[in-house]
């Protein structure tokens, strides 16, 4: 774990130098270190999944350093498409921040559940773990979007940061409500069917509160007089949102993961 | 060979600079007028609109002077010395040669860091190699001289950022959209700034241009010379809820576009994204449309803001640039030194050999019987005793060569009897 944050850290301190330091060096240093990274990342999530013989996602301490891979994954494919691409400085942090939360997160796996169950749960889990990655994504991008048309409105054609054009930024981020909101949705029905919707709940509730914001999220991004600034703005609200629900075991104080389906509860 | 500069730049007043200037046909003729009166002697023109410059190789005895070029020019040009003289310098040497690397890169230009410059110089050279005045100091001076442009071009930001108008406006458009061939452009005015700035804007190809001008004649004439479409002046607005794309230059007194109205216009276009490029003096559009969601408006004051940042952003990268002038400089040095002193030493080297092939022949065959494994080590050992005596004196030539003396060539040619091979 060292080794990958460690890596993701180099490449954050390499995509900031890039603000002073703009040079080629500086910008093969930040995608080499995060490439190190993520092949350590990996292995570590491989091990720890071939060890167990499953996916490594049935705990908070798992789904939170499988999306920071995923994170991290994302910021690589960004950074290889437009190597001048300045999405480490939005999109890093987020993956540094995820793997600091897990560190301080118990690593031991949920208990036995049958296999039919654990099926469902893990593709409960698995719907709600790639929908939240998106859903940060969009929120990354549409903070390049704030901070794209502040540089238009400045004057600032080819600064330091250098972002793409807000057409196509909007579009990612178009792109990406559209895939989030099935997932999530997805994640939330399996939900519904584990019997896993409790109003006790906090993680609950809040992963229903986020999820009533991307649906209006969605909403909005379908009729074509809400977008640009204000779609950017409600994503980063809706980004929060999921990331909240998402960390909701830490935050809340309550223990989601390792709670049985109901029906397993009473038996 | 001594490397000599002589000219004037755009400090030089336009009058002047228009008058000196060479055309491509007076190059040809020049280069070789002055081929014919300095026998051995290496020439370039470079000619632009900001600056006339000579530069000349002159051959071990033979001496150009500034003043003979000078002269060349007045009489060339048919203007009197007084004209001219007074803004004319003269670089010599080490210094000729940093200042063509510096031309090259745009550091010397009136709009630092242009690279259209670069482009001339390469023209220049090709018109010196194809009248046959530039030998190998001259090519050896500008093909190093294009190395330190692009070198500069791509290790410092010193060409980067825009000056013009037209180029700063496509710059901003491309960071408001990505794809252009569903785009409409409308132009609001037809002045010659519009033209200017729609032909660069041409680039990105549009879907549809359209022009709309109070007189519509003008935009008639505007529209066929771009290939787009006029449009009713009176209904600018239904023109603006189409556009994505606006350049306006209208020649109006007062904004002919108000926030209230735009906001109207906003609404009907359901918010879709704007991307407003006023460049009238005074302002088309109303400063406060700039306010409005999804409204992206340039005007002439963000221009200058443009060129403020691209002038600062330029003048930072001088030290670095011309660190890498530096570099090359020493660089270039060293080569030419290998041209002056490559063939004495070829020569010196042959000679020896001359000398080690005739003693062996003579030795070989007194040696009766003697197996070939054994003559090879005679033949190396000869060799080795040549190498090593001639290590020293070799080193000391490049050294004193490299340093811009060639009194030892001399000597050493008179010493070992070697001959020049032009000579030969």
């Amino acid at each position: 774990m060292i080794c990958f944050t460690a890596s993701y850290a180099v490449s954050m301190g390499a995509e900031l130098l890039r603000f002073v330091w703009p040079t080629r060096l500086v910008r093969w240093v930040a995608t080499g270190a995060a490439l190190a990274g993520l092949t350590a990342h990996t292995l570590y999530l491989m091990n720890r999944g071939l060890s167990d013989g499953r996916l490594p996602i049935s705990n908070q301490f798992e789904s939170l350093i499988c999306v920071s891979w995923l994170i991290a994954l994302v910021y690589l494919y960004l950074t290889i498409r437009d190597r001048r691409l300045s999405a480490g400085i939005f999109v890093l942090p987020v993956s540094l921040i995820l793997i600091g939360v897990a560190t301080l997160l118990p690593k031991s796996t949920a208990a036995n559940i049958d296999a039919g169950t654990s099926i469902i749960i893990t593709a409960h889990g698995l719907f709600f773990l790639v929908g939240t990655v998106v859903v940060v994504i969009a929120s990354a991008v549409s903070i390049m979007y704030l901070v794209k048309l502040r540089q238009l409105r400045r004057g600032i054609f080819a600064g330091a940061v250098r972002l793409p054009s807000l057409e196509r930024l909007d579009r990612m981020n178009q792109v990406s409500i559209y895939i989030a909101w099935p997932l999530l949705t997805m994640g939330l029905a399996i939900g519904l069917m584990l019997q896993k919707l409790r109003f006790d709940d906090p993680k609950v509730v809040s992963t229903l509160v986020a999820w009533l914001i991307l649906t209006i999220l969605a909403h909005y991004r379908y009729r074509p007089e809400h977008r640009g600034q204000r779609v950017a703005i409600l994503t980063i609200i809706a980004g929060a949102a999921v990331l909240v629900s998402f960390l909701g075991d830490p935050i809340f104080g309550t223990a989601h993961f390792q709670t049985p389906p109901r029906e397993e509860a009473r038996s | 060979m001594r490397i000599l500069c002589v000219g004037l730049n755009w400090k030089t007043p336009i009058g002047v600079r228009e008058r000196i200037s060479f055309d491509r046909d007076s190059e040809c003729t020049g280069l070789k007028r002055l081929r014919e009166q300095y026998k051995g002697g290496e020439f370039a023109i470079l000619s632009t609109c900001n600056r006339t410059e000579i530069f000349a190789a002159s051959p071990d005895g033979v001496t150009i002077a500034r003043d003979d070029l000078a002269r060349f020019v007045s009489e060339s040009r048919d203007i009197s010395l007084d004209e001219f003289f007074p803004y004319l310098y003269a670089h010599e040497g080490r210094p000729a040669a940093s200042h063509l690397f510096e031309v090259a890169a745009g550091l010397d230009s009136l709009v630092l860091g242009e690279v259209q410059i670069l482009g001339q110089v390469k023209e220049a050279y090709q018109i010196a190699v194809e009248s046959g005045a530039a030998g190998p100091v001259l090519h050896a001076l500008f093909q190093k001289s294009f190395n330190v442009a692009k070198r500069i071009q791509t290790e410092t930001g010193l060409s980067k950022g825009r000056f013009s108008i037209a180029s700063a406006a496509v710059d901003y458009i491309k960071g408001v959209f990505e794809v252009f061939r569903d785009k409409t452009i409308l132009i609001i005015g037809a002045g010659k700034m519009a033209e200017l700035t729609m032909k660069h804007l041409a680039e990105l190809e549009p879907a549809r241009v359209i022009v709309t001008n109070r007189n519509p004649d003008r935009a008639k004439q505007l529209a066929e010379k771009l290939g787009g479409q006029t449009w009713d002046f009176k209904r600018l607005h239904d023109a603006l809820v189409d556009a994505d794309i606006v350049i306006s230059s209208t020649a109006a007194e007062d904004p002919i576009i108000h926030a209230s109205e735009f906001a109207q216009v906003m609404k009907a276009r359901k918010q879709r994204l704007i991307a407003i490029v006023d460049i009238a003096v005074p302002r088309d559009f109303d400063s406060a449309i700039a306010e409005l969601p999804n409204v992206l408006l340039w005007n002439i004051d963000d221009l200058e803001k443009v060129r403020n940042q691209t002038v600062r952003a330029r003048k930072s990268e001088m030290r670095s640039a011309l660190s890498i002038v530096e570099e090359e400089l020493e660089k270039f040095e060293a080569s030419l030194a290998a041209i002056k002193t490559g063939p004495i030493i070829t020569q010196l080297d042959r000679e020896y050999q001359r000398i080690i092939d005739d003693e062996l022949a003579w030795l070989f065959p007194q040696l009766n019987g003697l197996p070939d494994v054994e003559k090879d080590k005679i033949r190396h050992f000869a060799h080795r005793i040549k190498n090593k005596l001639l290590h020293t004196p070799k080193t000391a030539l490049r050294d004193h060569s490299k340093e811009g003396h060639h009194t030892l060539l001399e000597n050493v040619q008179r010493l070992f009897g070697l001959t020049r091979e032009d000579d030969e």
